[in-house]
């Protein structure tokens, strides 16, 4: 398990130097480089801020610009992970801060979670409207805790947080999702 | 297993049930071709940690300036009122001088014609006892005191003080 770890912590690492060494080279194969290495992650933080799919791809995608625009300061910085997911949550927010701002609500035929069962499918709908009431950073550690399989470490690192506030968070997340959905544990 | 852990469990089986879109082909190939035509534009270019650190420095130095040569054209009230020059050139603060003048009740005020090479306690002295010596007519040596109004308060100094 540690050895697994360790090596997937060398390949981040020997990748990262050669996102950084094709930016200093000006070759563009450093975009397909992040891509492999964080739109996973970077997607179901964005789906889990944002509550919605479409809305995520569409920051996804502005945020690759924003790195490319950015990239000699991406090639310097030492936490490139770390600046990678700062930009994507502040793209979130400003997102987010927009849709408050002008009232809109993510388009409520977007599914984002899909069911594995058909048995489920009932009862995605109200899954999905139960997630889209939590506040966005509570919905974006239990997105990434359940469906991505990630520590509160890894949580709290990418979305810049305290591995305490992390497990907070996904704890009154999970209580007040359990309460709106009360009727399906009854 | 206590009652609000099953309750997390039970959610957390619940969820577990659904699984997240995944980036798709499309949006991979949408994004890497946006970012792909971003790099035809220049990088935005920002400044160096170095430059930024050389800079945040140079702010730094221009401030401590900026309160010196206020302090030294008494723009600065709270500088004017509270130095005084100790023996070593250094600077002290009101609390210092009162440490090492446990006697004195006095408010410190600015040293006020002192010479560079009389700063200090000695210089301190000398002015006071230039105030209450000066002979003048019609004057008791209290109202000889400059007024605390003015910027001066003169207080009654150790004994040790009046030689």
């Amino acid at each position: 398990m540690q050895g697994n770890y360790r090596k997937s912590h060398l390949n981040t690492h020997l990748t990262e130097n050669r996102i950084r060494a094709a930016i200093k080279a000006n070759d563009p194969v450093a975009v397909e480089l992040m891509w492999d290495l964080y739109a996973g992650d970077l997607m179901a933080l964005l789906q889990g801020l944002l509550g919605s799919s479409h809305d995520a791809e569409d920051t996804l995608q502005q945020v690759f610009v924003k790195l490319v625009r950015l990239r000699q300061k991406l090639a310097r910085t030492r936490k490139l992970k770390a600046y990678i997911f700062r930009i994507a949550r502040n793209e979130a927010w400003d997102l987010i801060k927009k849709r408050k701002r002008q009232r809109t609500k993510p388009d409520i035929e977007d599914r984002w979670l899909s069911a594995n069962t058909d048995r489920d499918e009932a009862m995605e709908e109200q899954l999905t409207s139960a997630l889209r009431a939590l506040p966005p950073e509570q919905r974006a550690v239990i997105v990434l805790k359940i469906h991505k399989n990630k520590t509160f470490k890894e949580i709290a690192e990418l979305m810049g947080l305290s591995p305490n506030t992390a497990a907070s968070r996904y704890r009154y997340g999970i209580h007040r999702l359990r309460t709106l959905l009360q009727e399906l544990f009854q | 297993m206590n009652e609000p852990e099953k309750r997390q469990a039970e959610m957390e089986d619940v969820l577990r049930r659904f699984a997240l879109a995944e980036p798709s082909v499309g949006p991979r190939q949408r994004v890497i071709k946006a970012a792909r035509q971003a790099w035809q534009e220049p990088s935005i270019q920002t400044a160096s940690s170095k430059f930024r650190f050389v800079r945040a420095l140079a702010a730094c130095i221009a401030a401590i300036l900026a309160v010196d040569v206020c302090g030294r054209l008494a723009l600065a009230p709270w500088r004017a009122q509270v130095t005084v020059h100790a023996p070593s050139q250094q600077r002290i603060d009101t609390e210092e001088f009162h440490q090492l003048v446990p006697s004195a009740r006095f408010h410190v005020g600015r040293v006020g014609n002192a010479q560079p090479e009389k700063t200090g306690l000695q210089a301190y002295k000398k002015h006071l006892d230039r105030l209450l010596d000066e002979p003048q007519a019609g004057q008791s040596r209290k109202q000889r005191l400059p007024n605390r109004q003015q910027g001066h308060h003169v207080p009654a100094g150790p004994a040790s003080w009046k030689s």
